[in-house]
């Protein structure tokens, strides 16, 4: 939803487009701007989607199409806050969205967790902040250096990357440690009981949870360029930049996306482990709650 | 002979903060160097919450000195290895059973503990040998083992740190009648040599006086391990007695006329 290139790699393959309208006007070389027409043909595309699942009693068509209507609201919204916020070109408003988006991606980071404990929520959006913000304020002002440093079209696409990616990873790591602790309490205890510290019992899981956490971005900097064409590489090829340039740039999306899931992964779960252990060398399995 | 008190709980309650249910009601215990207290009650009352507290494996309120010392903060995984909680049902991390041993020794709190690994290695020997299981067994792992030798690695495993007190939650719930005789019979071995001064010259003064305390659902089991029996009932001490009984005729008395002194279990 926050993913500005994300939007344009899911618009469909332009020959695809030609195909289906051979009647249509050739579009003029540079020119990538769509009608809203053909938004409307891509749309018809999930159609099949809906039939199929119609026939077939998938029970998802439903979902299908409240999934498709709430991603054309959210990112035609996104269209319209971004257009007044290019217009604008302050940096209050620029920084306000990014707060908003932050926010959003600390809270969904909880959403899908099994496990939760009272101050999650908080401690989410903390990790959250601290490593989107610090990585993309390093990206944007040190390595892109647009003029003014608060330039839109950089700042929200590249943080939305970031966060995007962060909240995953959080997200994972989160629900691993906590369910993980749940899973392998006995263990756990039996080393507190053994006269392990608090660290030594969790420092497993704490470790089982970081690498799940790490996995997607690895793989997909481990199949990107092979099996997929990355989303950020897609809209700047689309907008008719040089491939080399568009590699450099996805190369360097790529670091410092896997930065921020480190950073966001490693303090998500230090805050935790903070808060279901005490100083006595307990944990304090009553506040490890199923939501 | 004065008895030295090891471990004094004064007023230790504590709630369960999910289901605001009372678990223990400012409940006072002392235990004496060489105690061996039996601790029964119906499910639920609060037995295995107060073995948790005594181990410190809860918050609680209330005071607990080891030692007339307050535990705190960083003294208490020490302290833990002073007095171990055994559970019912045994765990282990991954790894080998040798790697299990091992593992307690290889915490911050058994460092300022320096015995050689060669010295562990004879004593573990020894421990295997006591209860009958082949040296094999170390490069085993625990899912391997049945139930019964489980239990018995798992008080081996506690027994290797030396400790002052045992805490045996039903440590032979779910053995079969062989591995519990000759898990008990460990348990009187280990508490004869903590108590018996001249077979254990190593020993200093601090380090004399083993004592346990051991739930069970099974009376006679109560009987034949332990000297005197305190009662819990809704989280509270609701009776102790056997204090001067003769723990060298344990074994002859009658079962059934201790069964009046044991609350009647659900077992």
């Amino acid at each position: 939803m926050l993913d500005f290139h994300t939007m344009v790699s899911t618009m469909p393959d332009i020959s695809e487009l030609h195909l289906l309208g051979q009647f249509l006007e050739p579009r003029p070389q540079g020119d990538i701007s769509l009608s809203w027409f053909e938004v409307g043909v891509a749309a018809t595309l999930l159609l099949i989607n809906a039939i199929i699942s119609l026939q077939l009693g998938l029970g998802i068509a439903k979902r299908i199409a409240t999934s498709s209507v709430r991603m054309t609201l959210q990112l035609a919204i996104l269209g319209l806050v971004l257009k007044q916020i290019f217009e604008l070109a302050q940096p209050t408003p620029v920084l306000g969205l990014a707060a908003v988006m932050t926010v959003i991606a600390g809270v969904s980071a909880v959403k899908r967790i099994d496990h939760r404990y009272p101050t999650i929520y908080r401690n989410s959006i903390f990790a959250v902040w601290t490593s989107a913000w610090v990585v993309t304020s390093v990206t944007v002002l040190l390595i892109v250096r647009p003029q003014p440093w608060y330039s839109p079209q950089v700042v929200i696409p590249l943080l939305g990357m970031v966060l995007g990616n962060s909240l995953t990873g959080i997200s994972l790591g989160l629900d691993r440690f906590l369910s993980e602790l749940r899973n392998r309490r006995g263990e756990v205890e039996t080393m507190l009981a053994l006269g392990a510290t608090r660290w030594e019992s969790c420092r497993g899981v704490f470790i089982e949870a970081t690498r799940t956490a790490m996995i997607p971005i690895l793989n997909t900097m481990s199949v990107a360029g092979i099996v997929s064409i990355p989303g950020m590489m897609t809209g700047q090829l689309l907008a008719g930049a040089e491939p080399i340039d568009a590699v450099k740039y996805q190369i360097m999306i790529m670091f410092v996306i896997a930065a921020a899931i480190a950073i966001g992964v490693v303090l998500s779960l230090a805050l935790s482990y903070r808060n279901v252990t005490n100083e006595n060398h307990q944990i304090e399995w009553e506040r490890i709650r199923r939501s | 002979m004065v008895e030295k008190t090891l471990i004094q709980l004064r007023d230790v309650s504590r709630v369960d903060s999910n289901s605001d249910r009372q678990l223990l009601r400012a409940i006072s215990l002392t235990v004496s160097a060489g105690a061996r207290i039996g601790l029964v009650g119906i499910s639920g009352s609060g037995k295995s919450a107060l073995m948790r507290s005594i181990a410190m494996l809860d918050p609680f309120s209330g005071e607990l000195f080891h030692r007339d010392i307050q535990i705190t903060n960083d003294a208490i995984p020490g302290y833990r290895r002073k007095v171990v909680y055994l559970s019912q049902r045994p765990f282990f991390t991954q790894g080998t059973i040798e790697e299990n041993l091992r593992l307690p020794l290889q915490f911050k709190s058994a460092k300022s503990n320096l015995k050689s690994a060669s010295y562990q290695s004879e004593l573990i020997a020894s421990e295997l040998e006591a209860f009958e299981l082949a040296p094999e067994i170390l490069t085993r792992s625990p899912e391997s083992l049945s139930g019964g030798e489980q239990q018995m690695i798992a008080l081996i495993r506690a027994l290797l740190m030396e400790p002052e007190v045992l805490l045996l939650d039903e440590p032979t719930a779910a053995l079969d009648p062989d591995s519990r005789d000759k898990f008990e019979g460990r348990i009187h071995k280990w508490h004869d040599a903590s108590n018996n001064l001249p077979t254990n010259p190593s020993k200093n003064e601090k380090e004399r006086g083993g004592a346990y305390l051991w739930t069970s659902h099974d009376p006679t089991q109560i009987d034949r391990m332990t000297q005197q029996i305190v009662t819990m009932n809704h989280g509270q001490l609701t009776l102790t007695t056997g204090q001067d009984f003769n723990p060298r005729n344990a074994r002859e008395i009658d079962g059934l006329e201790k069964e009046q002194q044991v609350e009647p279990s659900d077992a």
